[in-house]
């Protein structure tokens, strides 16, 4: 087994070496000066035409002077030492700006990714042992049509009812101002409230679909079939059996959601106006902060193989095709 | 066999509603009463001659829809296109051929996977001249993964089944068996997914024209959508104006949605 992570440990360093390169050479490959992408085309042409002396400091300032594999060096220098420089739109070091965004988001995708993983395999269990009965037949097209709702659409939906006619939430924003203490944080309970709910239900609708499966396929196995028949009790063969293998490709996905708990959730942000990760790489693009944005899809893609890579381990600690197979290699 | 009809009964509904946009982007010109881009007067409430309206800058917002309808579904089908096209054909490589060629195709879509797909798309679009094509290639330059990965464990499976094996052995040519005898019988997931690769184009590029990232020459749904978001249409109780993008995408989006997950189940069941 301990080969097999090992494995699993060198794959994830390529992977992200591989992503590292591809975004140094997302700028470098497209056609046309870089600068071009950085100043965006109208700014670029007007600059070439009445300021070409801008135009220069800019490339300086870029380090495009250099030549590529120099520019590279630098780059690859600059990851490891976690510097990115100023940001664009405030001065102040991309890194902390992120980093402080990271936390807001972090508010609302830990819980979406715990309650919504526990709740839709819950539901799933139930629906997935006794198919075709009432609970499937009403839980699987609701939560198939919430799967369905593109996020925007659904806040929006949400946001006319509950917050605009209704007046129960905050339309925009993560906390009141000028609240302290104990105010401050149900302030920021309310403001959380409504898009943490529309994260919820989007995860638990994703993770019942995934556990229904799941535990419908493990049930149309032989072996379920001559559990029932030798006259196991239906929960035994259920928590024996069913959950047992259910459990394995589960485990499997609840591990790789991790991955997205930074940049699963931009959309809904923006809407919202909650300033985490998802409004800050929007924003870096709008603007064309590209050190801010490289920096978020950076970050964010570190956590996603990150995960991966738990999973993988996870994965080879419970399933025991994998950890036996380990016990023969060592 | 009640649940047989009833199931047909969902593919059949989503069969409808796309025939219904389809429809209605065919016959745009027809049905749409102005040009989209023709500015009359703002912020004019739904009227005869108006039936839902007019925007911030006066265009005709059922004219703008009936236009988006075109935008919407050809984002969403051609992006959908290229996705399960390139899963298609590196399923069909990797899954048949294996050895070298599996291998660097399973590198490469574990790579694929482990980028976070939509800040990918995001960073993409910022690179890319803004324009229909750039949004379908940013949309779909992770989505194929899934795709790849189902269609390979299949054609691994159908490898193994003696009529190829004979085939093989008889010295049949690759493209003929590939072609003749295992694309035929990945038909059916090739359909499925492809029609869910259109309703998840659909939502991305519905997410990303709302944000204000797509594409702004001709309005889709999500555009117009963004349009009367941002304008405070909510706030102004304009519901002519927000209500009919937010309706269109998600009916839509089902419509596909439906196709993709009963029709597979009707398959499966038989």
């Amino acid at each position: 087994m301990t080969r097999h992570i090992a494995q699993k440990i060198a794959t994830a360093f390529v992977t992200i070496f591989v992503i590292i390169t591809i975004s140094f050479f997302l700028v470098h490959i497209m056609p046309g000066d870089p600068v071009i992408h950085l100043v965006g085309q109208e700014e670029y042409y007007y600059l070439l035409d009445n300021d070409p002396e801008t135009l220069n400091k800019l490339i300086a300032r870029y380090g495009l002077d250099d030549s590529l594999p120099v520019q590279y060096g630098k780059y690859l220098k600059n990851i490891v030492t976690m510097d990115f420089g100023p940001s664009y739109t405030n001065q102040k070091p991309v890194v902390s700006n992120v980093l402080k965004a990271c936390k807001w988001t972090l508010f609302l995708s830990i819980p979406t990714w715990i309650i919504g993983g526990l709740l839709g395999a819950l539901l799933g269990v139930i629906a997935g042992w006794k198919p075709g009965k009432l609970f499937d037949k009403i839980m699987t097209p609701i939560l198939l049509i919430v799967n369905t709702i593109p996020s925007n659409c659904f806040c929006l939906i949400l946001l006319i009812f509950l917050a605009y006619r209704m007046k129960l939430f905050p339309i925009n924003g993560m906390v009141s101002p000028g609240v302290e203490g104990m105010a401050r944080v149900q302030s920021i309970l309310q403001h959380m409230f409504l898009p943490l709910i529309i994260m919820i239900l989007y995860r638990t609708s994703g993770d019942f679909m995934l556990m229904k499966s799941a535990v419908s396929q493990v049930r149309s196995e032989e072996y379920i079939m001559t559990a029932e028949s030798k006259g196991l009790p239906s929960r035994k063969v259920l928590f024996r059996h069913v959950m047992k293998n259910a459990m394995v490709p589960y485990a499997t996905s609840f591990c790789m959601q991790f991955g997205g708990i930074l940049s699963g959730s931009m959309i809904i942000e923006v809407v919202f106006g909650w300033k985490g990760m998802g409004t800050i790489l929007y924003n870096a693009v709008s603007n064309r902060d590209f050190p801010t944005a490289q920096f978020c899809f950076l970050l964010s893609a570190a956590l996603v193989v990150f995960a991966n890579l738990i999973s993988d381990i996870v994965n080879a600690a419970i399933d025991p095709r994998i950890r036996e197979e380990g016990i023969q290699d060592a | 066999m009640h649940k047989k009809i009833r199931l047909n009964a969902a593919a059949t509904a989503g069969l409808l509603i796309i025939l219904f946009f389809l429809i209605i982007a065919v016959f745009a010109p027809v049905i749409a009463p102005y040009d989209p881009k023709e500015m009359i007067a703002s912020y004019l409430p739904p009227s005869k001659e108006h039936i839902l309206g007019t925007n911030d800058v006066g265009q005709d917002i059922f004219s703008e829809m009936v236009y988006g309808t075109r935008v919407s579904l050809y984002i969403g089908i051609f992006a959908a296109f290229i996705v399960t096209g390139v899963g298609t054909v590196l399923a069909l490589v990797s899954g048949y051929f294996g050895g070298l060629a599996d291998k660097i195709i399973t590198a490469i879509t574990n790579i694929a996977m482990a980028v976070p797909s939509l800040p990918l798309t995001v960073l993409l679009i910022a690179y890319l001249n803004p324009g229909k094509w750039s949004l379908i290639i940013a949309i779909s330059i992770t989505a194929w993964t899934g795709t790849a990965r189902i269609l390979r464990a299949r054609v691994m499976q159908l490898k193994e089944l003696p009529f190829i094996k004979i085939e093989k052995t008889m010295g049949v040519h690759p493209a003929v068996i590939l072609f003749k005898h295992i694309l035929p019988n990945i038909k059916d997931i090739i359909l499925t997914r492809g029609a869910m690769a259109i309703s998840g184009a659909m939502m991305t590029e519905a997410g990303l024209s709302f944000l204000g990232l797509g594409e702004f020459g001709e309005k889709s749904w999500g555009s117009v959508l963004h349009y009367a978001f941002f304008r405070n249409s909510i706030m102004k109780k304009q519901y002519w104006w927000y209500v009919p993008p937010i309706v269109c995408i998600c009916v839509c989006v089902l419509g596909f949605m439906l196709i993709g997950y009963y029709g597979k189940i009707k398959k499966g069941g038989e």
